[in-house]
């Protein structure tokens, strides 16, 4: 299920920015790989763009553990289940498509847990609970009771997307990392909102009038470049990357 | 609370302080600050249920050096685990009533309940991550992935009539079996019990998980909508073939009824004639039987473990099992 740090190093001293998440997918794929869910649902959405937070020390070349390893693809599993569980119709998931989701969810869960427990890190398995609790309440305000200032939406977006991550630099040590992507959740979703198809959208519902969006989009913008600006240890490469990614 | 409830209840007499610990730990652990989260986890956990889990724990945990504080971070684990699921299972099987209780999802809606089954196991996790043994985590994790993976069977099985006594054997395995089978090996564990205690106690929970089943299994046909909560005959209406119904699927009497339950279009004077079928067709005491092997095996892991009042409640909670109503 997991790789080796040898085999892991060998790959990223070789492979770029893009190769390196490619190579992340493929292992994460492989963990949480279920016969029957990919037969009848086909692949786990895999979020490209949070998997690549999830790295951004390792591809700035941080040091990097088989211990880090194991448990990157145990965040990629809990993500992978939030994002399959999103998915679930709010009034009908009588279909059989939606209920081997609600399974895969919980199967994808399991496997979060199940690498959390071979290494075995118990602060993490504390610490990420703690989060994944958290998330859940989040979401559920989000979806029955968001508050009403986008402020306040954007905070709580903010947390849902980055708690686990948050969590894992922290325990590693990497937390100058954190305010990075604290900050470009809210402004990607900010930003999918303009460009992307709604019903395909986390919390869609919450897309604020078109000038209220492109208030925020300024003001993180802005939050970012300066943080990115007193973040001199980010590789050009990567520095790169985070600005395309935020690119309106 | 209902008759078999509190007969089952009495036999936990002697852990009452024990259990109504557990019982308050399982309170505290889904408060939340968020209303709708707090609401919906306790709305579940105040509509009762057996606590078989918790008290295999405490139960197991008595043939070793006994913690409460410990053994009750397991027994609290595995109850969030199974009361997750529950409220996940709704959502698929698009049920409204569990427990004669409106379901999380009938009461607030799909994505509530997705939400706030995640939030428990999420508590489960952080009850248990309190404890620093290694193969306790690895045991209860593997274990969770066999349930969810009997679950996929299960689903994969759905409304398919060539299935035999292994497969119905090896899906309820995963569904109950080893949840009650972990809660006494864990519980064992906790209070370093030595090793063929811990394997005795895992098989006994094993045992007496398959018969637990299978009775269950029954009950859902022999039991009245208001006993269970839910209507009669709910298993085989969401297309899981249970024991009773193995030993009958091939009656060409019955396959009508089969397939209209299979198809959803069984009117009620329909359902009450299909489950009035099953019950006089001698397919309810043949499952019984399978019930009874197990049971005895159970009560055989349980004999050369020592006298106290761990093993008589032990006991007794299976031959309760046996003979248990609703």
């Amino acid at each position: 299920m997991t790789v080796s740090l040898r085999e892991w190093s060998l790959l990223m001293e070789t492979k770029g920015f893009t190769d390196q998440v490619d190579n992340y997918i493929h292992h994460l794929r492989r963990a949480i790989y279920q016969p029957v869910v990919e037969r009848d649902a086909g692949y786990a959405p895999i979020d490209r763009r949070k998997a690549s937070l999830l790295l951004l020390p390792l591809l700035n070349g941080e040091q990097w553990t088989d211990e880090m390893q194991t448990v990157a693809l145990a965040i990629g599993a809990i993500h992978t289940a939030f994002d399959v569980h999103d998915q679930i119709d709010v009034v009908d998931a009588s279909s059989k498509e939606q209920q081997l989701m609600v399974l895969a969810g919980d199967h994808f869960s399991g496997i979060h847990y199940k690498l959390l427990a071979s290494i075995p890190n118990f602060h993490l398995i504390r610490s990420l609970s703690l989060a994944v609790g958290r998330i859940n309440e989040c979401k559920t305000t989000l979806f029955q009771a968001p508050p009403s200032t986008l402020e306040d939406r954007l905070q709580l977006i903010s947390e849902v997307e980055s708690a686990c991550i948050v969590k894992f630099f922290e325990a590693f040590g990497f937390g100058r990392y954190t305010h990075i992507v604290e900050t470009i959740f809210p402004l990607v979703w900010l930003l999918d909102s303009t460009q992307r198809d709604l019903n395909r959208m986390k919390f869609s519902h919450l897309v604020p009038s078109t000038n209220d969006t492109e208030d925020w989009i300024d003001q993180l913008q802005l939050q970012l470049n300066n943080r990115l600006k007193n973040s001199s240890y980010l590789h050009t490469e990567v520095l790169a990357e985070l600005q395309k990614m935020t690119k309106p | 609370m209902g008759l078999e409830k509190i007969k089952l209840m009495s036999l936990y007499t002697d852990f009452r302080k024990d259990m109504s610990y557990i019982e308050k730990e399982l309170e505290r652990s889904v408060q939340s600050s968020s209303p709708i989260v707090r609401q919906a986890s306790l709305h579940l956990l105040k509509a009762g249920g057996k606590r078989i889990r918790p008290i295999f724990v405490i139960m197991a945990a008595q043939f070793g050096t006994y913690s409460l504080e410990s053994a009750a971070k397991i027994a609290v684990s595995l109850e969030l685990i199974h009361m997750a699921s529950l409220v996940h299972d709704d959502v698929i099987d698009d049920s409204d009533m569990r427990r004669g209780l409106q379901t999380v999802k009938a009461k607030w809606n799909n994505r509530v309940a997705m939400y706030a089954g995640d939030f428990i196991f999420s508590r489960a996790l952080t009850s248990i991550g309190t404890i620093e043994k290694a193969p306790i985590h690895q045991i209860l994790a593997e274990t969770m992935l066999e349930i969810c993976k009997g679950e996929i069977i299960q689903f994969d099985f759905q409304q398919q009539t060539d299935q035999g006594l292994r497969d119905y054997l090896k899906r309820i395995k995963r569904k109950t079996a080893l949840l009650l089978s972990s809660s006494c090996e864990l519980g064992a564990l906790s209070a370093d019990a030595d090793a063929q205690t811990v394997r005795k106690l895992k098989r006994y929970g094993y045992f007496t998980g398959m018969a637990f089943q299978i009775i269950d299994d029954i009950l859902d046909i022999t039991s009245t909508d208001e006993e269970l909560g839910k209507p009669a005959g709910s298993d085989l209406l969401n297309g899981h073939i249970t024991l009773p119904v193995l030993y009958i699927k091939d009656d060409e009497q019955f396959k009508p009824y089969m397939e209209r339950a299979f198809t959803g279009e069984m009117e009620e004077p329909d359902r009450q004639s299909m489950l009035r079928y099953i019950r006089q067709s001698g397919a309810i005491e043949k499952a019984q039987h399978v019930s009874d092997l197990y049971l005895t095996k159970a009560l055989k892991e349980l004999e050369d473990l020592p006298n106290g009042k761990s093993k008589k409640a032990l006991t007794q909670i299976a031959d309760f099992i046996g003979q248990r109503k609703y």
